[in-house]
């Protein structure tokens, strides 16, 4: 199916552009350029799409609160913010409307590439409530042990370095300070893949406006606490029998790969009852694993990652060039003998989802 | 004003020390000098006897009294001297006999005497048999402060003697006095000469210093003047400037695409006129076409546009580069500092240009466990990031004319009351023209499309203003560069610097 792709902007310059390089890179996909938020939403309403692009600052509706009503009213909609501007308070203001940020000038590889991952993700042969239900998520439930310590740490205004050590011990506050450093607001992120890394480009500001809200941190309800608090066991024990195997150049990624291999079940965990009850059990690891995938890549976080995510439970499927990655992850995450046979649990009861 | 010059009255000295061998010759001499007590009494016992007022009786100058010591042998005389010179009360003058068995004859002792107190008046007392005259002197050195007196003598001789040289004595510490006020008044008066002389050496220094210092400051006041303007004339037009950037560049990359179809569509329509134009068209027609073919140069044209398109490209790319890094002028001062180990934001900085000097440089790093300073652990990231990412460009262009590998050593310490990191590289080393340079914005040597020219700019601008602290570089050609970046340990002494506010 092609790809439905909507751009919005208030430069008709912008949009005849767009559209022309569209056209002659002969990009697979049914694009539309509107003028402005009220004309998205009216177009929106005429025919679906699967991804929107849109302008931060516009006259009228700006693009926060056009992405913001999108997400409420067709939640599957992969939502691109493309802006010319840096301002960080901007950024975490439309962190929750947007999955991604692009900078303008934005070249044609880059956001082909972009919209080309959404593409694969949408790809991963999940179901379109799955899908929206990952669309929906702004923030994973943290660790409610981590997420008291560092609300904590934030009010007693603590040091770099305590934020870090906690905030690195936290699987969905990982994946949110990487798709936030992932925006191109920070320049300084070109290689970022450790929760630490993150919060030294973010800075201390912005990791407490981060921390602060809930829209961005969030505790798991206390009742999910326990799995919560095995699944970072799985995830540490990942890490560390990664670091043994992955060669020096794929280290870092493999680190950011194991410890985010499990992010599905957070995924699911903020999905309706009768969803995470359909995905729960052995028989659904590998949705669980394409759940996690679909998010990170929806967040922007490095292909490579995604893909050694999705592909965990059968590297040999993966795309060739990542295989090795997924190679690495599936050989850290496979259970030990004493695990096998038993059911692994779901995490449920996370009822306060975003 | 004129040194006021002090003398205090030289008290009249009547010490006396007779040095002889001879226990008669020492009461001789008390004899001789000693008042004549008995002699006061009798005339006393005289005028109340006769009722004649006892001054008009005999005029004779009023009595001196002496004081007399006596020693038996030179050294007991020179220990003598020397005692009574350190409790500050000095023999005017001494009486030596020349031979005084079994001791030091009087010569000796005078030397002596002479050598332990220069001052004191001496009187040899020999008979001529003793010693010549000459032989004295030659022995003696010396002939002011001496009197020979010739055996056997008078005792008005000795009287005399003893009045004029106790006088002389005297005479001579008051002149000397004088002499040394004198001096010390001189001396004073040259004191406070070269003082003020000395003072106004400092002064004059002083202001050349502040000259040059009041010079710096305006020249780091215009550049950090320049950078903030800079920043936010980017933040105010980056939307200004980015979203035509976006259609411009999205225009060139159609053209860049476009060429390709038009020029397939030429060879299309070319192959065909060449095929089949002769055999339906007439020459006049085929003339014209061809003409105008050549006239559209289009050989040229198509092989042309695709560098064409590159060279916007990159032009677009650099404008965009340059917009983002002047914008971070205009980010400083948003953020707050923390109390933080310096070492974090390197550590940062060192994981996030691994990539960088990597493949061209091994990695040599000596941390020092420093106390927390205040800074803004994002900020100084980025410093220390472009600092290692220049001393990687730098290695990497050796390594790529010589093939060697360089070495980026990282090390932090602590001098004085600052926190210091040392980043340094075994690159080519800064050129001496360009030294003066480097920390300008805009200025940049790295080939076009691979530097803004920002990253000494924003990393001077973060470490200066905004955490108090310095940014300076050692650099040999050839050998490499040193980068030291200095940041104040005492929190308190860092002033929050809102340039941005």
């Amino acid at each position: 199916m092609t790809l439905r792709v909507l751009f919005v902007d208030d430069e008709p310059n912008l949009l005849r552009s767009l559209a022309r390089m569209i056209r002659i890179r002969r990009l697979p996909w049914e694009a539309s350029f509107v003028e402005g938020g009220a004309a998205a939403l009216a177009e929106m309403e005429a025919q679906p799409f699967d991804v929107v692009v849109s302008d931060l600052t516009m006259p009228g509706m700006d693009g926060v609160t056009l992405l913001g009503q999108i997400g409420a009213r067709w939640p599957a909609m992969s939502r691109l913010m493309l802006s010319g501007e840096f301002a960080v308070a901007q950024s975490l203001r439309a962190t929750r409307a947007t999955h991604q940020f692009l900078a303008k000038p934005c070249d044609a590889a880059r956001l082909e590439q972009a919209v080309e991952r959404i593409e694969w993700i949408g790809g991963l042969g999940l179901s379109p409530e799955i899908r929206a239900s990952a669309a929906r998520v702004a923030s994973l439930p943290s660790v409610p042990r981590i997420h008291a310590a560092l609300r904590d740490a934030v009010a007693h205004n603590a040091d770099f370095g305590t934020l870090a050590r906690l905030a690195e011990t936290d699987v969905a506050l990982t994946a949110k300070l990487l798709q936030l450093v992932s925006t191109p607001f920070f320049t300084l992120a070109r290689d970022v893949s450790t929760a630490r890394g993150a919060l030294a480009v973010l800075g201390v500001e912005v990791v407490q406006a981060v921390l602060s809200s809930r829209e961005t941190f969030r505790a798991a309800d206390n009742a999910a606490a326990s799995q919560l608090e095995e699944l970072h066991a799985r995830s540490l024990e990942a890490t560390r029998r990664v670091r043994d195997k992955a060669p020096r150049e794929l280290a870092d990624r493999a680190h950011l790969a194991a410890w985010l291999h499990d992010v599905g079940r957070l995924v699911l965990a903020c999905a309706p009852p009768h969803i995470r009850a359909a995905v729960a059990g052995d028989d659904h690891s590998e949705t669980r694993a394409r759940a996690g995938a679909y998010l990170l890549g929806l967040w922007g976080l490095p292909d490579d990652v995604v893909c050694a995510v999705a592909f965990q439970h059968s590297p040999d499927t993966a795309p060739e060039r990542h295989r090795p990655l997924a190679a690495l992850v599936h050989a850290a995450t496979r259970p030990p003998a004493a695990w096998r046979g038993q059911p692994a649990r779901a995490v449920a009861g996370a009822a306060n989802c975003a | 004003m004129p040194a006021r010059i002090a003398s205090a009255p030289i008290a009249p000295n009547h010490r006396i020390l007779v040095v002889d061998d001879n226990e008669d010759i020492h009461a001789d001499f008390r004899r001789i000098l000693a008042p004549r007590k008995d002699v006061s009494h009798l005339d006393d016992l005289e005028r109340a006897l006769t009722r004649a007022p006892r001054a008009a009786a005999k005029a004779t100058p009023a009595e001196t009294v002496f004081t007399i010591d006596s020693a038996f042998q030179g050294a007991e005389s020179l220990e003598m001297v020397k005692t009574a010179l350190a409790e500050g009360r000095p023999y005017a003058m001494a009486f030596v006999d020349v031979r005084m068995p079994p001791g030091w004859d009087g010569i000796e002792t005078v030397t002596h005497l002479w050598r332990a107190y220069p001052q004191l008046e001496v009187v040899l007392c020999t008979a001529y048999s003793d010693y010549s005259w000459e032989e004295i002197l030659e022995r003696l050195q010396r002939r002011d402060g001496l009197v020979i007196l010739k055996k056997p003598f008078e005792n008005i001789e000795v009287a005399q003697l003893a009045h004029s040289l106790c006088e002389k004595w005297t005479l001579k510490r008051a002149s000397e006095m004088r002499v040394d006020v004198l001096e010390r008044a001189v001396r004073e008066r040259t004191g406070a000469l070269e003082e003020a002389n000395g003072k106004l050496l400092a002064e004059m220094r002083e202001r050349e210093r502040l000259a040059v210092e009041r010079e710096r400051i305006l020249h780091e006041l215009r550049v950090s003047q320049k950078l903030e303007a800079v920043g936010r004339l980017a933040a105010g037009v980056a939307h200004e400037i980015n979203t035509p950037m976006q259609y411009i560049g999205s225009a060139v990359d159609f053209m860049g695409n476009a060429v390709e179809h038009v020029e397939r569509g030429m060879r299309a329509l070319v192959c065909f006129f060449e095929r089949v134009g002769p055999s339906v068209a007439n020459d006049s027609v085929l003339q014209e076409t061809k003409r105008a073919l050549t006239d559209a140069d289009l050989e040229f044209v198509l092989s042309e546009m695709p560098a064409a398109v590159d060279d916007a490209r990159t032009g677009i790319k650099r404008v965009s580069e340059i917009v983002r890094s002047m914008r971070e002028f205009s980010y400083r001062g948003t953020s707050g500092k923390e109390e933080a180990d310096l070492n974090r934001p390197l550590m940062a900085a060192l994981d996030l240009a691994r990539n960088e000097y990597k493949y061209c440089a091994d990695l040599e790093s000596e941390l020092f466990e420093a106390p927390p300073v205040a800074c803004n652990v994002a900020e100084m990231s980025q410093v220390f990031l472009n600092l290692i990412v220049n001393a990687a460009h730098a290695m990497k262009t050796v390594q790529a004319q010589t093939g060697r590998r360089g070495q980026l050593k990282v090390r932090s310490r602590q001098e004085g009351a600052e926190l210091v990191v040392d980043i340094a590289d075994t690159g080519g080393g800064i050129p001496e023209a360009i030294r003066d340079r480097v920390f300008e914005p805009f200025f940049t040597t790295k080939p076009f499309g691979q530097g803004t020219g920002q990253g000494l700019a924003i990393a001077r601008s973060i470490v200066v203003e905004k955490h108090a602290g310095t940014l300076t570089f050692d650099t040999e050609p050839g050998v490499g560069t040193v980068f030291h970046v200095r940041i104040p340990l005492a929190s308190s002494a860092v002033e929050e610097v809102d340039i941005a506010s």
